[in-house]
């Protein structure tokens, strides 16, 4: 149990580093709501190495701690909106991939987010927001492509420092 | 148990969030205002009673105001509001040394500045006028104002500053923590953007011919950005142009090698009456101010092409044109 | 399921949604609001006018004569006093509306720019 919680609290550590860095780099699009979301593969891989109740657990507290970090209490409701609904796919995906699959993972679980974003902006601005739906999941397949991959190579190389 | 508490926390807080984009327009101080604030409710009208409510009070050509009655008769009763503006306004002509005057009135309506019926008037008529020109002769005692035979004062060069000043704080009260006013060309924001990023206001290029585009864009958050340009109200004879910001000292067109000055400060009022003001005093003048001063930032454009602003603004301001080039006011005094 | 059923449904998420945002960017016209003390007339897609035309809006006692062409719209004619907003020339886009105070018109773009919020020292009479 305790050897878990230390895994687990690493895992969060890994996520927050990773989230605060990506935060100091600039925008590589500029429209809002687009950014390749690093940290995502922590929550990728621990969704898979791990188990889904640490996984919500380790991605709660990223999301909070990190918008402590860098960030406004606006873009903490974009974060935990979108966190919840990629939280929420990623626990279907899990049920239907194969351990060479969990690439997959990242791209459904960045349109979902995408997704929960766009919720939250449709609760806010009205249904025009619903336009940059399209716009979200195409930078979400890109960028979930890339963090997916990177957990699925993680994941293979874990029996290395996993035990 | 975690999990669910987890959860609901994070519903409680998306439901408490259904405030909405909502936007007041209307016209009033011969202007065009729009005011756009996230809110779940409707406050335009709110909004719309309070500017009218002070421009009942200052405005120049409305018979019932009190500032129409003391330019009438050389005395009025003002409402505290009111006495307490005439107060700010004398306050900030003193500070300005008179760069600002809110007594030149006479002579701006002498050019046809008020009226759109613009002429170049005769030197011994401005000489005459200038003779009344002089806010230290104003006098306000328990709200009742006086000034000598011949005075007229308009409170126009802080009057759009303050009313902005007044509903920022109103819709701050109201519990908006995200907007952005837009008064006539007198920009105030409120909090950021809902997206948290900061509100992007343009600066108005000054030159007549590029139109409206922007000179440059300052990132900007809770103050008031507010910029005089002689493009504002203009007219062009055998050549020469006339602009309405009138040099208190001479009564001509203030010639200072500014063609446009943008203040940046927490207080509109301040804002509003430093922008004519430093217009007034041109480059060097304005730069001992700022280093004497140091509360507010500002935005120069001078007409020999330089965009100088103090160090402050470096890090927000982004020039568009390429035709300027920027300058950062020397810090040390 | 195969990787290769979720390669090929990722995939063509991915050509959807990306035809999808072509649509969105590239077909969004640029739509002008003409506005009356406050109450929206007129709306037009600029971008799906083909032949430019003119139109007059009758205001308190006057008018403003507005044309519109492909992707920009301005007051041509006014018989207002101060003729500002005539001056103003061709709106295409930015948050700066056209304004003509004396018969309180004001023709903006909607959601039309990204560069700025607002704009300061837009002048005093728009």
């Amino acid at each position: 149990m305790a050897k878990r919680m230390v895994y687990d609290a690493m895992l969060l550590a890994v996520a927050l580093i990773i989230f605060v860095v990506e935060a100091q780099i600039p925008p590589l699009v500029p429209i809002a709501g687009v950014k390749l979301g690093l940290a995502n593969i922590i929550t990728v891989y621990s969704m898979f190495r791990v188990g889904a109740g640490d996984t919500l657990a380790i991605l709660a507290c990223r999301v909070i701690i990190g918008s402590i970090y860098c960030g406004q209490p606006v873009s903490f409701i974009y974060s935990a909106a979108g966190g919840i609904m990629c939280y929420l796919v990623m626990l279907l995906m899990k049920r239907i991939l194969t351990e060479r699959q969990i690439w997959v993972c990242g791209v459904f679980g960045a349109i979902a987010h995408g997704g929960g974003q766009t919720a939250v902006a449709v609760v806010m601005f009205g249904t025009a927001a619903l336009s940059y739906l399209p716009l979200l999941t195409l930078s979400g397949i890109i960028t979930g492509l890339f963090t997916g991959l990177c957990a699925q190579y993680v994941s293979n190389r874990s029996k290395y420092f996993e035990k | 148990m975690f999990k669910k508490t987890v959860t609901l926390l994070f519903c409680l807080i998306m439901c408490g969030c259904a405030a909405r984009e909502q936007t007041a327009e209307f016209f009033a101080m011969d202007t065009y205002m729009q005011i756009r604030y996230h809110s779940d409710k409707d406050l335009s009208d709110k909004l719309e009673d309070r500017v009218r409510q002070i421009e009942r009070e200052i405005s120049v050509t409305d018979t019932g105001s009190a500032v129409y009655k003391l330019n009438e008769s050389g005395r009025a009763v003002f409402s505290h509001e009111g006495s307490a503006l005439v107060d700010d306004a004398i306050g900030l002509c003193a500070k300005t040394e008179g760069a600002m005057d809110i007594s030149v009135y006479p002579i701006v309506r002498e050019w046809g500045f008020t009226t759109g019926e613009y002429h170049i008037p005769d030197d011994d008529v401005i000489a005459r006028l200038l003779e009344r020109t002089d806010y230290r002769l104003i006098k306000n005692d328990g709200d009742i104002v006086t000034v000598p035979d011949g005075m007229m004062i308009d409170l126009g060069c802080i009057g759009k500053g303050y009313t902005g000043d007044v509903l920022a704080e109103m819709l701050r009260e109201e519990g908006v923590r995200s907007g952005i006013l837009d008064l006539g060309g007198n920009i105030q924001t409120i909090g950021k953007k809902p997206d948290g990023s900061m509100w992007r206001v343009g600066i108005r290029s000054p030159l007549v011919t590029s139109g409206y585009d922007s000179l440059g864009v300052l990132m900007s958050s809770d103050e008031a950005v507010i910029t005089s340009g002689g493009y504002e109200r203009f007219f062009e004879e055998n050549g020469k142009v006339y602009w309405h910001i009138i040099d208190p000292s001479t009564g001509y067109p203030a010639k200072s090698g500014i063609i446009s000055a943008t203040v940046i400060g927490g207080s509109g009022e301040v804002c509003d009456a430093l922008s004519t003001a430093l217009f007034v005093m041109g480059e060097e003048r304005a730069a001992d101010f700022w280093r004497d001063d140091r509360s507010f930032d500002m935005i120069l454009v001078t007409d020999d092409g330089r965009v100088v602003i103090t160090p402050s603004v470096k890090d927000r301001f982004t020039l568009n044109d390429g035709e300027y080039l920027l300058q950062v006011i020397d810090d040390e005094n | 399921m195969k990787t290769k059923t979720w390669i090929i449904v990722t995939a063509v998420i991915f050509v959807v949604s990306g035809v999808l945002t072509a649509a969105m960017f590239w077909g969004r016209g640029r739509t002008a609001e003409v506005v009356l003390d406050g109450r929206v007339i007129e709306r037009i897609d600029l971008d799906a006018v083909k032949e430019g035309y003119s139109f007059d809006v009758k205001c308190d006692g006057g008018y403003n004569r507005i044309r519109v062409e492909h992707g920009r719209i301005c007051i041509s004619d006014s018989d207002c006093p101060d003729c500002v907003c005539v001056r103003y020339g061709w709106l295409s886009g930015g948050s700066v509306p056209i304004v003509c105070m004396p018969h309180k018109l004001v023709i903006r773009i909607a959601d039309g720019d990204d560069e700025t919020d607002a704009v300061s020292g837009r002048g005093q009479h728009g």
